[in-house]
């Protein structure tokens, strides 16, 4: 199982307690995705961003849904690769 | 044209026209930087593509005449018009001015902003961290607050900046206040009260009145596209060698 995820570097310089939102989940639990295909859509500094999916596979849990805000280091979702 | 570059105009339309646009050029993948400089013919209440806007808020844009937008950015609502010039700089997405950092990748077009107002006259700096206000404006307007490398004259905001990262491409945008804008109007259409209109004006400055006098808006957006194309035409250019 693979952790999606807003990459790491992404935050780097981001002031501590400052929180991403989910804006929109572009794929559901259960659907089939392949690597880099946009999966959600996060805001983050004034910037949308688009996390794509880290490999081919079946996206298994939405962790954070739509319109809520997350941590640096939290899980969006997991996907199982395949 | 500046070397390197697929498109560098400044257009005088719509933030209607300015975001079909943006859709445009992100159908595809990008392969050479774009820009453009805009120049408002009407006024728009332009949200972040987070804002939810409600029936409400759509019939008093309409009833008062004006566009109701929502960018692909991040960020709080900007009411445009010909107070302001948007600049939209499209750039492949693996271009050498897109840093991982999300922060970060903000700082080149912060401090060419703050270079190009310099030339005009105008003391300009763009700010490397956030720069906290009190107040309610921060949480709802763009230029209630200043985020990472926006910049700054005389400790008030005149450019605000704003991106959109995707597969095809990234898109940076700026906001600049060419002249004070009418933040009443704003206020009045997000239902904000009249202490936040007052909280805006004190926030924020306008090339106007930096250079007490009237301004050209024609002449500044050309001169930001003088500036910024040759950037980024030069960036991409190099990467590629």
């Amino acid at each position: 199982m693979i952790d999606i995820a807003l990459a790491n570097e992404a935050w780097e310089g981001v002031d501590a307690g400052t929180e991403a939102l989910v804006d929109a989940w572009l794929v559901r639990e259960g659907e089939r995705v392949v690597a880099g295909q946009p999966l959600a859509k996060v805001v983050l500094v004034k910037t949308s961003y688009e996390v794509p999916a880290p490999a081919n596979g079946i996206v298994e849990r939405i962790l954070v849904p739509a319109e809520q805000t997350f941590a640096r280091g939290r899980s969006l979702g997991t996907l199982r690769e395949g | 044209m500046p070397e390197g570059i697929a498109d560098a105009a400044v257009c005088r339309g719509t933030a209607v026209e300015e975001q079909a646009w943006i859709a445009r050029v992100f159908r595809e993948p990008v392969l050479r930087p774009s820009v453009r400089v805009w120049i408002y013919r009407r006024p728009a209440l332009v949200l972040g593509c987070s804002a939810r806007p409600g029936a409400d808020l759509a019939k008093r844009a309409a009833a008062t005449g004006v566009d109701l937008c929502i960018r692909p950015t991040g960020g709080g609502a900007v009411l445009v018009g010909r107070w302001l010039l948007g600049a939209s700089v499209v750039l492949p997405a693996q271009d050498p001015f897109v840093a991982a950092s999300i922060p970060g990748s903000f700082r080149w077009l912060g401090l060419a902003h703050a270079a190009w107002l310099q030339d005009l006259g105008i003391a300009a700096q763009a700010v490397p961290a956030p720069v906290a206000f009190a107040g309610a404006t921060s949480r709802w307007s763009c230029f209630g607050g200043l985020s990472h490398w926006e910049v700054e004259a005389c400790g008030r905001k005149i450019v605000g900046l704003a991106q959109s990262r995707r597969r095809n491409g990234v898109l940076f945008s700026s906001g600049i206040l060419i002249e004070p804008p009418p933040w009443e109007m704003l206020c009045d259409m997000l239902g904000r009260p009249g202490e936040d209109a007052a909280e805006l004006a004190s926030r924020t400055v306008s090339c106007a009145e930096r250079l007490e006098g009237p301004t050209e808006a024609e002449a500044l957006a050309q001169s930001l596209l003088d500036r910024l194309s040759p950037l980024v035409g030069g960036a991409a250019l190099g990467s590629s060698r």
